[in-house]
């Protein structure tokens, strides 16, 4: 395989798996996000009190906080390495442009 | 107001004009003016960017409607974190990677047509006035409340303040005083009170409150002045570390919001808030003044009025950038107009802005500042969201279809909005208040369906794939392909770094080719 078909194919796979990260991602968060708003508006299974006086519902609000600082550290993990693994791809590629 | 207020105020407008004349002197270029220069630091803008979206609204209207209405309203600010981490997922990277002053650019990298720069620009700069109107008369208001200063003069005071920070120092300015909203905002947050159960208000109630959250959320996604903040950053990496930055400020914030909303409710009682404001928009400066006497509810009332100068100086950085560099420099000048000149313009848009603002703003002091804040934040997720979703992400869009759904998203958002219970109340003929549910599908729709009906054959069609193929790899990598045409052992990176996590967009020269 020549460098441009090897170069393009490391940046056709960096591309895929940042594509399926975010079809894994923002389908979790939005998803996570109106499952919320229906299950407090339509039902009245969060109605109930946790402790004390806090009840189920902020329990589930004060989730998505959590969650949305937990998407940013697996996305932020996950970018990196992607990157690093196309970093490496074309640093390799550029080493045997220079060779030759 | 005691004079502990006014001092309070004085200190804070003192500090900000400080910051402008600072940030005033590094300003030189259209570069500095609306971008200050791709030099942000990336924690350094998501703290900006905090500054930008926890507006007065945010602050005081959440925390009031909470305090009086209950748990359901927690959604009003709930949004936000969501809304950013779906912002950095779809598009903070590659709006920082295709990019240069305005969201028009990012179109233009794909569709480098007048009519869809025109459109794009259009759509961003009624947006960004109409949220500046809002935020004038929602500031005017305030001010008048707290001070006692006559409507007018208090619009007048508000318009002078934000041209002067936008025209003389420039997104360097705006961003430093947002940082410093920020940190007062933060520290204007109190904590007690109890918290309670969910309300059910129908079905129709359920689908409105779905609506407004999806509009909430996919508006900040298309709001210019938010998301242009992610254009002062170097590279991709850093406009990630801000919106990272930015959603872990956000939701911290927000734990806040409920206790110190049924603080105020259980301390200060709903009846006392309705007296003060109808809406409960003075449920913390109440509380404040309960817990802390004079002193504490100056500093809450200068938070207050920072806050909406801070968000202003953003909004009418928007407007000129959509103004000065897309449709003046772009379309009208198809290009050809020097730095200067630009830069020239940009300062005339701004006081442009604030004048025709300061005009609506004094006609519409009778008008409810949620009609004119709801419209705005529906136009960006109705038209700006559903554009850059469609040119980002969608390989068979074409710029007749692009035009089409934003005129389409623009007038059913309008026209929803017209015929809706926040400007007829309880006769409208529509029974939804947010018109997000129907006005951005029909906008996507409409994007699909005229894509389809011009899409390109023959020849156009393998440039319209290649165009695509382009714009995908300098959104990915920030390079762009028409500097490297045959493959990546052609790439020179233009900045050096160690780590080679840095790869995606070091190598991005700002000056030529991504710019």
């Amino acid at each position: 395989m020549n460098t441009i078909s090897r170069g393009e194919t490391a940046y056709r796979e960096s591309a895929s798996k940042r594509k399926q990260l975010l079809v894994t991602l923002v389908p979790v968060v939005v998803g996570y996000y109106f499952a919320m708003i229906v299950i407090v508006n339509f039902t009245t299974w969060l109605d109930g009190y946790a402790i004390g006086s806090v009840s189920w519902a902020y329990v589930a609000v004060f989730s998505q906080f959590v969650l949305a600082v937990a998407v940013t550290l697996i996305y932020r993990s996950r970018m990196e390495a992607i990157e690093m693994e196309f970093a490496a791809a074309c640093s390799n590629l550029q080493q045997d442009s220079d060779a030759k | 107001m005691s004079a502990a207020g006014v001092v309070v105020f004085l200190c804070f407008i003192g500090a900000t004009l400080g910051i402008t004349w600072w940030a005033g002197k590094k300003n030189k270029s259209v570069d500095d003016h609306l971008v200050a220069g791709g030099n942000i630091g990336g924690r350094q803008n998501g703290f900006a960017i905090v500054g930008d979206a926890i507006s007065a609204s945010t602050f005081l209207g959440s925390i009031g409607a909470i305090a009086l209405v209950g748990f359901n309203s927690i959604f009003l600010a709930a949004f936000a974190p969501i809304a950013f981490v779906v912002g950095m997922l779809l598009v903070a990277e590659p709006l920082r990677n295709l990019g240069r002053f305005t969201l028009a650019d990012v179109v233009a990298v794909r569709f480098p047509g007048k009519p869809v720069r025109l459109a794009m620009a259009t759509s961003s700069a009624s947006i960004s006035l109409l949220y500046i109107v809002a935020q004038y008369v929602a500031g005017a208001l305030l001010v008048n409340l707290l001070f006692g200063v006559d409507y007018w003069i208090s619009v007048v005071i508000i318009a002078a303040l934000t041209s002067v920070y936008a025209l003389v120092g420039g997104m360097l300015a705006a961003t430093w005083i947002q940082i410093i909203n920020h940190l007062l905002s933060s520290a204007a947050e109190l904590s007690d009170g109890k918290l309670v159960e969910p309300t059910h208000a129908g079905f129709l109630a359920g689908v409105d409150q779905i609506s407004l959250s999806m509009g909430l959320i996919l508006g900040v996604v298309g709001l210019p002045h938010i998301l242009i903040r992610f254009l002062t950053v170097k590279d991709a990496k850093a406009a990630r570390t801000s919106a990272i930055t930015c959603i872990w400020i956000v939701s911290a914030l927000l734990l806040a919001f409920p206790v110190v909303a049924y603080g105020a409710s259980v301390l200060v009682g709903s009846g006392a808030i309705t007296r003060a404001s109808a809406g409960g928009n003075l449920a913390v400066p109440l509380l404040a003044e309960f817990l802390g006497g004079d002193l504490l509810l100056a500093f809450v009332s200068a938070v207050a009025v920072s806050t909406i100068l801070a968000s202003l100086a953003g909004m009418v950085i928007a407007t000129t950038g959509a103004v000065a560099h897309d449709i003046y420099g772009q379309v009208v000048k198809s290009g050809n107009i020097s730095q200067q000149v630009e830069l020239r313009v940009a300062r005339i848009v701004v006081a442009a802005t604030g004048a025709v603002a300061t005009g609506i703003a004094l006609a519409a002091r009778d008008q409810n500042i949620a009609v004119i804040a709801s419209l705005a934040i529906a136009l960006a997720a109705s038209s700006n969201f559903p554009a850059l979703m469609a040119t980002i992400y969608s390989r068979h869009v074409t710029g007749s279809g692009l035009t089409s759904g934003l005129v389409a998203g623009l007038v059913s958002a309008v026209v929803m909005i017209a015929l809706s219970p926040t400007v007829h109340g309880q006769d409208a003929p529509l029974s939804l208040v947010n018109p997000a549910i129907v006005s951005v599908p029909v906008a996507l729709l409409t994007i699909a369906l005229v894509s389809w009906l011009t899409r390109p054959t023959g020849n156009n069609r393998s440039a319209a794939e290649a165009s695509f193929e382009a714009m995908r790899y300098q959104a990915i990598t920030g390079i762009s392909p028409i500097a490297v045409p045959s493959g990546l052992s052609h790439l020179q990176p233009s900045r050096k770094k160690s780590g080679s996590s840095d790869l995606v967009g070091v190598w991005c020269d700002r000056s030529d080719s991504c710019r």
